[in-house]
């Protein structure tokens, strides 16, 4: 990755986070949830670039979300982008190998991992049914999954998900 | 030659690591409920991985207290042998100077069914009677101590002069010389100790216990716990308050001595 190209993914990494911050809410069981869509910038990060960077990135952009929304769990963010990133970067090394499917169910996967930690962290010691932590993190991650579904069909010609 | 390389150990996975020390390190330095509950859990985790070892560790403390117990057994069982030696001696002993050898109490429970403090007497009604074997002038106690004895005696019931009533009097000993005295209730579960000499020492928070001398009480029954003294010059005996050890209130359960 030369200069150029850095720079260029920091602009758009300022670019996506200002959109994070616009993207609207909406309300389950009382929890307010917010669509992810910085976990979708990382995903085409690690497709693209692989483990090193997605991992730098991830850990970057996770602290600037849990200094921006969450400061009582400062590190949360940082740490489970950070976990997902090494993740991501796995579908640079089998760009050419893995079929769309595998791909997609991997990345569900991650994802839903990625839920599930930050979920956990943010739900200790708080009285929550398993059954609402479960649903909580199947529909964040679907909602991410979808998002990313539509933006590959839209803008990078299913590039991920189908090729 | 080029330096032989670790499998597993690159850049990303460095890269990894140390984000991941950052992340949890900031998230530790975090006070909010949720980061000590999680902190509560891992600890909880690491004590369980750690069971084995601490489990491990816990079989050689044992075995090593084990080897102690064991030694302090045979010392012990010396002792042991010893004091048979001195018990067979104090026997042979007492024997020789014509000591009766005190029978441990055989006693039954009853318990109270009526209290007849408006009557002359004080007193208390028991469900045991001449047919559990009661006669009258028997010792009335509870676990703490002398409560009375009985004076009337029914076929299945008996009155109880309680250690309160006025007329009621206990021979007793105190003291390391167990000097002798006679208990008088005063009021309440109050008394005193007529009868102690003044050279006698004594401090509060002593018992007085039964002395024996009596036909109605056997010896050592707790009856009253020294509350104050007093030495008068002009009286060559001592003025001590007492307080009762026997519970009197709430009685429920009393014990006959037969």
């Amino acid at each position: 990755m030369n200069n150029k190209i850095a720079i260029q993914i920091i602009i758009l990494t300022i670019i996506v986070m200002c959109i994070q911050i616009f993207i609207p809410a909406f309300n389950f069981y009382n929890l307010v949830i917010v669509p992810d869509i910085l976990i979708i910038f990382l995903t085409y990060i690690g497709f693209y670039y692989g483990r090193f960077y997605v991992i730098i990135l991830g850990f970057f952009i996770g602290i600037s979300q849990d200094f921006i929304t969450q400061v009582e769990l400062m590190g949360a963010m940082a740490f489970t982008k950070s976990a997902i990133g090494f993740g991501l970067g796995t579908l640079a090394l089998y760009r050419n190998v893995w079929s769309g499917n595998i791909r997609m169910f991997f990345i569900f996967l991650l994802y839903n991992l990625h839920f599930l930690i930050y979920y956990f962290i943010k739900f200790s010691g708080v009285p929550i049914s398993s059954s609402i932590y479960i649903q909580v993190v199947l529909i964040h991650s679907l909602v991410s999954f979808a998002i990313l579904f539509v933006i590959d069909k839209s803008f990078f010609n299913n590039e991920i998900t189908l090729k | 030659m080029p330096r032989p390389r670790v499998p597993f150990i690159n850049k990303d996975v460095l890269t990894l690591l140390l984000t991941l020390f950052l992340s949890v390190s900031l998230l530790f330095t975090r006070t909010s409920p949720q980061i000590r509950q999680l902190k509560f859990q891992l600890s909880q985790l690491a004590n369980t991985i750690a069971y084995p070892v601490i489990w491990y560790k816990e079989v050689f403390i044992i075995r090593e207290k084990n080897k102690l117990l064991k030694e302090q057994l045979i010392q012990f069982t010396l002792m042991n042998s010893e004091l048979e030696s001195y018990h067979q001696e104090n026997v042979r002993l007492k024997e020789m100077l014509n000591f009766t050898i005190n029978q441990p109490l055989h006693f039954i429970t009853a318990n109270v069914v009526n209290h007849n403090f408006g009557l002359p007497t004080n007193s208390i009604t028991i469900d045991v009677g001449a047919k559990d074997s009661i006669v009258k002038n028997l010792t009335v106690m509870d676990e703490n101590g002398l409560l009375g004895k009985t004076i009337q005696v029914g076929d299945h019931a008996a009155l109880t002069q309680l250690i309160t009533d006025k007329n009621f009097r206990v021979s007793i000993r105190i003291g390391q010389d167990r000097a002798l005295g006679l208990f008088i209730p005063t009021h309440g579960k109050y008394g005193l100790l007529e009868g102690v000499r003044k050279s006698m020492p004594l401090t509060e928070g002593e018992i007085a216990y039964t002395s024996g001398i009596s036909e109605i009480y056997p010896p050592n029954i707790p009856v009253a716990r020294v509350v104050s003294i007093k030495r008068d010059e002009n009286n060559p005996f001592q003025h001590i308050v007492v307080e009762l050890v026997g519970s009197l209130e709430n009685l429920d359960y009393v014990f006959v001595i037969l």
